[in-house]
């Protein structure tokens, strides 16, 4: 399922969400973009889900086919993850049919053994409360899962577990991935796509290996360059070395190992 | 050196094992660890909300024996989400700690930290970035014993920096003791604690500590890109030091 996007923005702007790609969104608006995405502002140009165009009588329907996983606050009056999972589903609005076997779904969808429900909430791991989080969304069946800054704090093996995740969820239930994120590092590691936000304008959209390598353009503008294609970009630069944009150290270090060799 | 926070044998159910360490008045150290290792509890039990077995002191005296309001007088705690105020508009929430002392200060940092522009506002509808910032104020300013709870993830890179570049600017005379989940910001500290297994695993001075890249990537912490790069080029005889600044690195790799 696609998120097309008219007019965004002074009406110079059409976007196009790809359907079952991963879409990374960085900017100092991103906020707001996420809630036109998720329709819950609609005040910008025209939004159509999947060619359908959102309208005040068929928003209800279509903001089902989006889930919005964000970093929730836990009620006090909480004690099981089941507590956590209905306050959750009452607090979404989310009304469900035969909704205990979409939690029991939605719970073999992310790997994780349905006794969870019983586990008393506080006593979970950070990556085992990220996973209910996105658990909670996936009840409801979306097509389009949006993450915001869902990953603020997270140690390596937890981001690598979640893109496991996110990964076996795009390609086994076709599922089209956005994540909203600060971090430069994880957007360009992760994400086929970028768009980046700045003033709720769209300052520049395309493949992440593509609009990264701009990096003067984007450092203008006051977005963050991931290490590594700074570091690449530096010297390419300065020295006008032939090495390619890499997303993994390794293959920076062979790259300049070549080089220094060679030179 | 006079010692201002000193923790023995600190235990806590299955999360901290007999952790023992002491700070030295006016250090900065920072505190990384895995997700779930316990230093957001360690914070909590100073912050007298969790129980625990040990022995904790501050400026020699144990924190049991202060009293509740000496004892907040002395130190203040950073944790991002939960901060109330009696009253709600920032502007009033800040002066109370302005006097003719500190005024020089006081407009310094209401500019650096930008809450010049929210002084009209309600605390209560400001994002979690200006209310850490507010925190940040307000510790940097009033007390001289600071525990601040990971507060740089909730920026992107470059605000951090920002609020990184403030704190050491006005570290002065203080003591700070900073929880981090980007090991970027152990750098400038004196001191870098990895806590794991309930105990600190390693400690020392933070570029050594980076170095040791096979451990803190086994227990899930990323080092910072620029000491992973030069300790991995090192491992190839391409350069022979650690190299922070991109710029330098790449003259010495293309002389």
């Amino acid at each position: 399922m696609e998120i097309k996007l008219e007019n965004y923005s002074s009406k110079k702007h059409n976007i196009l969400i790809e359907e079952n790609k991963i879409t990374g969104i960085n900017g100092d608006n991103k906020l707001d973009f996420v809630k036109l995405l998720s329709l819950n502002n609609l005040e910008e140009g025209n939004i159509y889900i999947n060619n359908i165009k959102v309208t005040e009588d068929n928003i209800k329907v279509l903001r089902k086919r989006i889930g919005l996983v964000t970093n929730r606050e836990t009620p006090f009056y909480i004690n099981t993850v089941y507590d956590y999972v209905l306050d959750s589903i009452r607090r979404d609005n989310i009304i469900i049919k035969e909704s205990n076997k979409r939690i029991r779904d939605a719970f073999k969808i992310v790997g994780m053994p349905i006794y969870y429900l019983e586990r008393n909430y506080y006593s979970l791991s950070t990556s085992e409360k990220k996973i209910i989080d996105l658990m909670i969304v996936l009840i409801d069946n979306p097509t389009i899962i949006i993450l915001n800054d869902f990953f603020q704090g997270i140690d390596l093996k937890i981001e690598k577990r979640i893109i496991l995740l996110l990964r076996k969820i795009k390609e086994q239930y076709k599922k089209t991935i956005i994540i909203s994120d600060d971090n430069a590092d994880i957007l360009y590691k992760y994400t086929d796509n970028m768009i980046f936000i700045k003033n709720n304008k769209i300052f520049y959209e395309g493949t992440t290996k593509e609009t990264y390598t701009h990096v003067e353009y984007l450092k203008r503008s006051k977005f963050t360059i991931p290490d590594i294609v700074l570091f690449t970009s530096i010297a390419k630069k300065k020295k006008n070395v032939k090495i390619d944009y890499h997303n993994d150290i390794r293959d920076i270090i062979k790259d300049i190992y070549k080089h220094i060799k060679v030179g | 050196m006079e010692k201002i926070i000193e923790i023995y044998n600190l235990t806590l159910s299955d999360l901290l094992n007999k952790l023992t360490i002491s700070v030295d008045k006016n250090d900065f150290i920072t505190i990384s660890g895995p997700n779930n290792c316990g230093k957001t509890a360690l914070f909590r039990i100073l912050n007298k909300e969790l129980p625990y077995n040990g022995k904790i002191l501050i400026d020699n005296i144990p924190i049991e024996d202060y009293k509740i309001d000496d004892y907040y007088k002395k130190i203040y705690f950073i944790f991002p989400k939960e901060i109330s105020f009696s009253t709600n508009i920032v502007e009033e929430i800040l002066s109370k700690y302005l006097n003719k002392k500190n005024e020089k200060k006081y407009n310094s940092l209401l500019k650096k930290l930008e809450l010049d522009k929210i002084l009209k506002k309600d605390y209560r509808l400001l994002d979690i970035k200006n209310i850490i910032k507010i925190q940040l104020f307000i510790g940097l300013l009033n007390y001289n014993i600071l525990f601040i709870d990971d507060i740089y993830k909730y920026f992107d890179i470059n605000e951090a920096k920002k609020l990184e570049e403030i704190i050491l600017k006005n570290k002065a005379n203080k003591t700070i003791v900073m929880t981090i989940s980007n090991l970027e910001f152990s750098i400038n500290s004196d001191k870098l604690y990895i806590l794991s297994d309930g105990i600190f695993m390693l400690e020392g001075d933070p570029k050594t500590i980076l170095e040791k890249d096979n451990i803190l990537n086994k227990l899930g912490l990323k080092v910072p890109f620029m000491i992973d790069l030069s300790v991995k080029l090192r491992d190839y005889d391409v350069v022979k030091e650690i190299e922070l600044d991109m710029d330098r690195m790449v003259d010495k790799l293309w002389k």
